[in-house]
This record gives structure tokens, sequence and C-alpha cells, in this order.
């Protein structure tokens, strides 16, 4: 296929499959009446297309139709033209109420906004310059699974064959279930795949990420929007909070990094819990159904995605929920009975209930049928999930963000507008992803605390936006001769906080930046991988090694034999993981492959093939005549077990 | 200049930034495009088959191979040039081999490479 043929299908799969189906919904949903500002509306398009592709695919696997390019073509014209069908018929005149003319930028805001974004995707694509060659391991690990769906044309079946020990002797299990991975990781890049026809082992799953990455960064700027729409700074607080999320701290964990590194489940949380807690503002604001279900719907969307991303906002929602009780307990019956009056409404309750019958009949998802829930919760069980120091977070969050997040959050618990929605859900935010990250005994939480922090940037953003421009703004107001300040002192100050800032965050972006990518040793994984899948057939066993060998996620794409095919033998501080025993096989057949277990493992498994590097891992093999070398480049050797 | 003015720089500048990247990456999967490796291999794994394969991936195009059977000098040696992104197979006769490790050694003068079947057993 031609590049610019390549091009074109990619972009028009983009379109048809992360932008349509939700544009239609909205469609069907509002008309075209003035609800959402364009960026609004392209925003909530991109992340409701993703949760109805979703949803759709699942629907259609589950009864049985394949899912192939007429399939998927199929789904999203039928979904698009029900939808108009219901907008032509809800919406006969049409009544255009109003423009959004409170939300709309002065030109001098549009060009900053503008800016932001352009530095923001240049540093990310300077950075992607030399990862976008896939060589991560989640995201070779999550690309199996998105391969197997187009390839198969069936639902993905989460498991993995094992090595067992019986007795002394190993073998390879049947496949078991994994509770590692969610439906909703995967379906939008089989769907992409299926209509653009561009290869999985390519730029297309980074590029899918990085979009998903910018989207989600925007539908926080549109959030900030709405939370400050009644502040008279709110536009510059969302234009801040834009620059703190976009090009400042653009590279670290939770964003570049997340993208080149394939975390798809965090990537897509970050996107679609600032969109959630959008619907559920604009609901309880404006008293809307429509508005909740949406909400709802963009929350089941979360937890058919990514079970760490569905914790999280739990708990935010919690927080949140607490926080506006705390602060309105004198009218909190008043509201309860105005919530009720939303939630009692027949759009919220068919949508409930449809949701309920798809949990439980249609499709649950993975980390809920094998009890992986249990294991989330009940204090921590390892060092790593006992909280972050404080410094560890601010390291994460980026200590500027985190300064002047901290600062908003402390504003925003004092001044009297604590009150509001607004207040409560960015409060409950901050809160619940701080408390979650830094005291996780406190909520019984048994997750690696790390991974709870990568949320922190987003609310923190905000927060801080709001610290910064309330605070010079209050400048402006106070009586300087009154209380003996110079007004010049204080704006210095604040220029050099807003340097600070700059500074931090984009000296952030530059110890970031790579040398150069390691394609040119992944491009010699590849090779050996497509050897060995044109040389071997389902009889023969292949083990290969993850600590030496660039990009050995992706080599199971080769294969699509199993999960865990090839086998492969791990880091090694897994092995001495006092509190979940691992097989020892794998280790055995590479590091000691001529002792007793080594030989053992040999035959229990049937491993006749063996991918190394050889710096490292040749020369147990080349002393024991009980293997051939039959493959040699600079970074991989493979043996073949003759006897 | 209203929302639609964000929404087409962001659409414009995305597509720049993708087909950027694109390029790149196609680049960077070529096994040839500013590459330098090159690799030796069996052509047929498990048989006694000693045919091999010289793939080319690099700026050299000379090739020095050899035969070497057990530990002893090399028993047959050759020159051949592959150039960058083609591959040359070496057909070899395995009858006189037998009972013996074969190592089949090939250099580009600065690199070497090794595969070997060891019919010993």
């Amino acid at each position: 296929m031609s590049f610019i043929f390549q091009q074109i299908l990619f972009f028009i799969s983009i379109a048809l499959v992360l932008f349509v189906p939700g544009y239609f919904l909205i469609l069907a949903t509002w008309g075209k009446r003035k609800i959402f500002t364009d960026l609004e509306k392209f925003i909530i398009s991109f992340g409701l297309s993703i949760v109805i592709i979703d949803f759709l695919m699942i629907l259609a696997g589950k009864i049985g139709i394949s899912l192939n390019i007429v399939t998927i073509l199929l789904l999203i014209l039928i979904f698009a033209a029900t939808c108009f069908g219901i907008y032509k018929k809800r919406f006969k005149k049409e009544i255009v109420e109003g423009e959004e003319r409170e939300l709309a930028f002065s030109k001098n805001q549009i060009i900053l906004i503008i800016l932001i974004i352009l530095l923001t995707l240049f540093i990310k694509t300077i950075y992607l310059t030399n990862t976008i060659f896939p060589t991560s391991t989640d995201l070779g690990h999550h690309m199996y699974w998105s391969k197997q769906i187009s390839q198969t044309g069936e639902l993905p079946v989460y498991e993995k064959m094992e090595i067992t020990e019986n007795n002394g002797d190993y073998q390879i299990s049947e496949p078991q279930p994994i509770a590692d991975f969610i439906i909703g990781e995967h379906l939008i890049f089989s769907a992409i795949n299926l209509i653009s026809r561009i290869p999985f082992i390519s730029y297309f799953p980074s590029l899918v990420l990085l979009l998903i990455n910018i989207l989600g960064v925007l539908a926080t700027f549109i959030l900030t929007l709405r939370l400050f729409k009644n502040c008279e700074q709110g536009k510059n607080i969302s234009i801040f909070a834009l620059l703190l999320l976009g090009p400042l701290y653009t590279i670290s964990s939770s964003q570049a990094k997340f993208v080149s590194g394939g975390v798809v489940g965090n990537i897509l949380g970050n996107l679609l819990i600032p969109l959630s807690l959008y619907f559920y503002f604009r609901a309880l604001k404006e008293k809307s159904s429509a508005f909740l279900t949406l909400a709802l719907f963009i929350t089941a969307g979360i937890f058919y995605t990514h079970h760490l991303s569905a914790l999280v906002f739990v708990y935010v929602f919690a927080f949140a929920l607490l926080t506006f009780t705390i602060f309105n307990l004198k009218n909190i019956i008043k509201y309860t009975r105005n919530w009720l009056n939303i939630i009692w409404s027949k759009p919220v309750i068919i949508f409930l209930l449809f949701t309920f019958i798809f949990s439980l009949f249609v499709y649950t998802p993975s980390y809920i049928e094998t009890g992986a829930v249990e294991t989330a919760v009940g204090g921590p069980s390892k060092a790593t999930r006992a909280g972050l120091t404080f410094t560890q977070l601010k390291f994460t969050a980026g200590e500027a963000r985190m300064v002047l997040g901290i600062i908003g959050l402390f504003m925003l618990l004092a001044l009297r507008t604590r009150k509001t929605y607004a207040s409560a859900i960015l409060i409950g935010w901050v809160v619940a992803i701080l408390l979650m990250s830094l005291k996780p005994q406190w909520l019984y939480l048994d997750i690696p605390s790390n991974r709870i922090a990568n949320y922190i940037s987003y609310p923190l953003s905000i927060a801080g936006a709001f610290a910064f421009v309330w605070g010079i703004n209050q400048v402006k107001n106070i009586k300087f001769k009154k209380y003996y300040l110079n007004a010049r002192v204080l704006y210095v100050l604040f220029l050099i906080l807003a340097t600070f800032t700059a500074v931090s965050g984009l000296y952030d972006n530059s110890q970031s930046l790579k040398d150069r990518g390691e394609y040119q040793k992944a491009v010699q994984t590849f090779n050996a991988s497509d050897y060995l899948a044109n040389n071997t057939g389902n009889e023969d066993v292949i083990l290969k090694d993850h600590n030496y060998i660039i990009a050995d996620a992706w080599i199971k794409l080769f294969f699509m034999r199993d999960y865990s095919y090839p086998l492969s033998r791990g880091f090694f501080k897994r092995y001495e993981d006092p509190v979940k025993k691992r097989e020892m096989c794998t280790l055995w057949m590479i590091s000691t492959p001529n002792t007793v277990n080594g030989k053992k493992c040999f035959e229990g498994t049937g491993t006749n093939f063996i991918m190394v590097n050889p710096d490292f891992d040749g020369s147990q093999f080349e002393k024991s005549k009980e293997f051939w070398k039959i493959y040699s480049n600079e970074q991989i050797a493979v043996y073949y077990k003759n006897i | 200049m209203n929302n639609k003015t964000i929404i087409y720089s962001l659409i414009i500048l995305l597509a720049v930034s993708f087909m950027f990247l694109s390029f790149i990456e196609q680049g960077q999967r070529d096994y040839d495009h500013n590459k330098n490796w090159w690799v030796l291999y069996f052509n047929d794994i498990e048989s006694d088959d000693l045919h091999f394969v010289i793939e080319n991936h690099s700026d050299k195009n000379k090739f020095h191979w050899s035969i070497i059977k057990g530990k002893n000098k090399p028993s047959l040696e050759g020159d051949i040039e592959v150039r960058k992104g083609e591959k040359r197979t070496i057909k070899l006769d395995v009858a006189e081999y037998e009972d013996k490790k074969i190592t089949i050694r090939v250099s580009d003068d600065e690199d070497k490479k090794e595969i070997y079947k060891d019919f010993n057993n």
C-alpha cells in the first residue's frame, strides 16, 4: 500500500470510528441546539464514539456476528442512521436557542489556545520521533489482543497458558483466565485496523494513543471552562489549565511517555474521567436527565475500558459527593430531592436497566469475572502499594504544578464558592487521588501507588490554574496603599512564579527526550521472529528472554498462538517475589539449561527453540551438545534443541 | 475567529504530526534504510541440511564464509557478494560432515557470525 493511500485510509478510519458515532448521538439527543460550543461537540463526539464503538462491537460479537470491515462499517452506518432518524423525528421544527456566547473566546485567546496546542503537539511529536517504532512491552501485549479480534472476528477470551508443576513434573497448562486486560482497551484498535488495513506492528497504535492523549487534555480544558463559567476569569483559568496540562511536563508519565509506552487503559481513563465529570456537572447544574444519561454512559465506558480508572473514578465520585454534602449539610435534603428527580426519569432508568442487563447477560468485564476486584482492596500488601512520599508524588505531578495545585485546593476549600458543584467536583477529584497515592491504607487500597499517582496531573492542573489566575486577578483589586503593598512587587512575584512553572515544565520535557530510539535493535528482533514464524509449527515451543531482547513483547504477534507464546523468561526480580510464587522453568531453561531442573523443564514443556541476546545468554548453550545455533544477527541468537 | 478556528487548527496540526511520525516510522521499519546489520541463518532448521543464508542490510557487500568441522581448520571457504537488501543462499553437501559439529563462520572484515549444527549425537 502506498504511503499516501495508507494515510488517507488511516484518517478515514479515525473519522469513522472515533468521531461519527459520537456526533450522531449528540444530534439525536440535542438536535442542533447550541447546547455545546463547536469545540465541546468535537471533543465530546470523540469520547462518546469510543464508548459507542466498544458497546456496538461487544453486542455484535456476542450475537455471533463476525467482526470484519463490513460489520464495523455497517454498525457505524446503522447507528448513525438510527440517530439521524431519531433527530429528524424529535426535532421536526429545529429551534436554535441562543449561541453559547458566554464561552466564546476573544481573538487573542484563540491565538493563545492554538499556540499552546501547537507547542504541546510539537514537543510530543519530537519525543515520539524516537519512540514511534513499536517496541514497548505494554503496547505489544495490548496489540496481541487487538490483532486477535481482527484475525478471528470474535471477541477475545482473556486467558493464557502457563507452566505448571505437579510432583516435580512440568507441563504447559490449558489456557487460564487472566484479569489484566479489559475489552475496551482493544476494540477501537481492531476497528481501525479492519478499516484501514494498517498492520498492528506499525505507527498506528501509538498515533491513536497520541490522539486520545491530546483529546484528553482538551476534555479537561472544556471541563475547566464549564466549572468556572460563572467566574469572571473562567476562560483565562481554562487556558492556564491547558498550559499546565499541555506543553508543560508533556512528556512525563501519564502523557507522552504513556503514549509511547502503550499504557492504553490509563490514557483512555484520563480522557473518559474528565468527560464523565463534565456530563455529571452539567446534569446537576442544568438539572438535565439527558446529561445524566450520557454521564452514566461514559461511566459505563470507563468500567468496560480500564479497571484502575474505574476504581479512581469511584473514589473521585465518592469524595466529590462527600465534599458537597459537608459544605451543604443544611440543604442536603433539598439537593437530594433534586438529584432524585433527575435520576428518576425515563432516559436514566432505561439506561440503568440496559446497563444492568448488558453487564449481567451480555458481557461482564473480565476483571469482575475473575474476582480481581478483591485483590485491589483490603490494604497494601507490598511496599510499592503502601503509598508514595510527598516528594515522590511531587516528581510525578511536576513540582510547579503540584505547588500551584495544592494552593488551588486550599483556596477552593477556603472560599465561599466551596458550596458549589464545581468546587465539590474539583476538591473531590484532587483529594481522592492525593489520598489514594499518599495514604492508600486509609482507603483500604492494595494497588501500586505510583500507578494511581499518574492520574493527579489533570485535577492539579485545573486547581493550579485557578490558584494562579484567581490570585493574579485579586492583586488588581487589592487596596495597596491600605495594606502598604507595592503592586509592582506582587506582579513581579507572579511573573517569577509563572516563569518557574514554565521552566520547570519545559526542563522536565528536556530531561525526558531520548537520544535515540531502539528501532535499530527492534527490527532485528522482528527479523528473527519472522524467521521462526516461517520455520516452526504448532508442535514446536519457543522460549525467549524479556530482559535483554528489545521489543520482545511484540514477538507474540508473529505467531498468534497464545498470549504467553512464545514462553518468556521475565524480569529476574519477579522470580524472587515473596508474595506471589512464580514458575521457575522459564528462568532455568535459559539461565541454567544444562542443570537437572533445566532439563526437566525442557522435557516437560517441549521447548525446543531458545531466542536470546547472545551477549548475555549465549555461552550456556554453546557449551552444550544438545543445542544447534541456527540463527545469528547483532542482537539475537536462536538455538534449536536437537535432542 | 471562533471555536471552529481552534478545531480546524487542531485537525491540521494533528494531521501534520501524524503524517510526519508515520513517515519517520516507515523509514525506521525498513530493514535497509539507515541500517547497518546482517544476519546468518540456516535454510532448514531441523534437518541435517546445511544450506545457509546471508541476509544483508549493511553497507558492506563482501562476505567471507568458511566451514569448520569440529575444532579443525576451515575445510571449505569462499567469498560471496551480497548487496544491501539481498539474501544469498550457499548450498553445502551434508554427506561429508556426519558425526561432527559443523560450524559456518561468516565475516565482513569487521564483524563475524557463526551458526552450527552438531551431528555428534
